[in-house]
């Protein structure tokens, strides 16, 4: 079980480590977070995504089109993971102390 | 998962998201396993997407949108169908022009048994007299786009004409037309002429 659930979350994570088509952030999120994301739940994902301009198509590689992170979707994503990180240190805090 | 499945599948997507996206989905559908899951998760997504294009029409601030469009239509065939209709009765009235007002010798005496049987005619006067109105009508509906609808609490109305330069003409000539009518059943009421 993983902490995090969020699709455009975990679409936005794989991106980080360079751009991936769609079968590729599958693969990814599978593998660094166990989830297994759906292809309707991965393009649901993806298209608010790419709407809110945090990510962006880029040339089609065969019939598979990559995408890859907008500067405003890093920093969107540094922000959000930011957020958890201070979630985290306040709850080990708590806990611990 | 098969291609045919594939195709099958993105065609429950809304068209608009199909044109976008369909060709890369399709190609990602068919890398995954037709799994039961893969399959729900991809029609429930599809189910998903056309709710919030629905929902685009619903204003989040509350309350409907209601648009009226009819940009969708061909305007310049309707501006030609538009003429057409006014056209029996722009060739009725220009010829009494050239009669009566312009006095072209003998003019008169041809059309006068002509117009007395289709102004006779109860319809086919009611249709002359008519035809102006249903050509603006035809001429002016496919350029039209008229919303209402909520945006931070204030009901917004938006009003929007695309014009075509032959619906211009269509809608001038059914405008004078129709004022001819006007004023001359004005003139009937007020001089009795």
């Amino acid at each position: 079980m993983t902490v995090v659930q969020d699709p455009g979350l975990l679409i936005m994570i794989s991106l980080a480590s360079g751009p991936k088509h769609g079968h590729a952030m599958m693969r990814d999120v599978e593998a660094f977070a166990s989830v297994h994301l759906g292809p309707g739940t991965l393009y649901g994902a993806l298209t608010r995504l790419d709407a809110e301009g945090l990510v962006e198509p880029m040339a089609p590689d065969g019939r598979r089109r990559p995408y890859r992170l907008t500067p405003a979707g890093r920093s969107a994503l540094r922000a959000r993971l930011q957020e958890m990180r201070e979630a985290v240190s306040i709850g080990l805090a708590r806990v611990v102390g | 998962m098969r291609p045919r499945l594939a195709r099958l599948l993105v065609r429950a997507y809304p068209r608009a998201w199909r044109r976008r996206y369909g060709s890369e989905y399709a190609a990602l559908l068919e890398d995954v396993p037709a799994t039961a899951a893969a399959i729900t998760d991809a029609v429930g997504a599809a189910v998903a997407l056309h709710a919030r294009a629905a929902s685009k029409s619903l204003i989040t601030s509350g309350g409907s949108a209601v648009t009226i469009d009819f940009g969708g239509w061909h305007a310049r065939t309707f501006a030609l169908l538009a003429i057409l209709v006014a056209l029996p009765t722009t060739v009725v009235l220009a010829l009494s022009a050239l009669a009566y007002n312009v006095g072209i010798p003998g003019m008169a005496a041809a059309i006068e048994p002509i117009q007395q049987q289709l102004l006779g005619n109860k319809i086919i006067g009611l249709g002359l007299m008519g035809a102006p109105v249903l050509a603006f009508a035809i001429a002016v509906l496919p350029v039209l786009r008229f919303s209402l609808h909520r945006e931070a609490g204030e009901l917004m109305i938006s009003f929007a004409i695309r014009g075509r330069a032959l619906t211009l003409v269509a809608v001038v000539l059914s405008l004078l037309l129709v004022a001819f009518f006007a004023m001359h059943s004005a003139a009937e009421f007020l001089f009795g002429t």
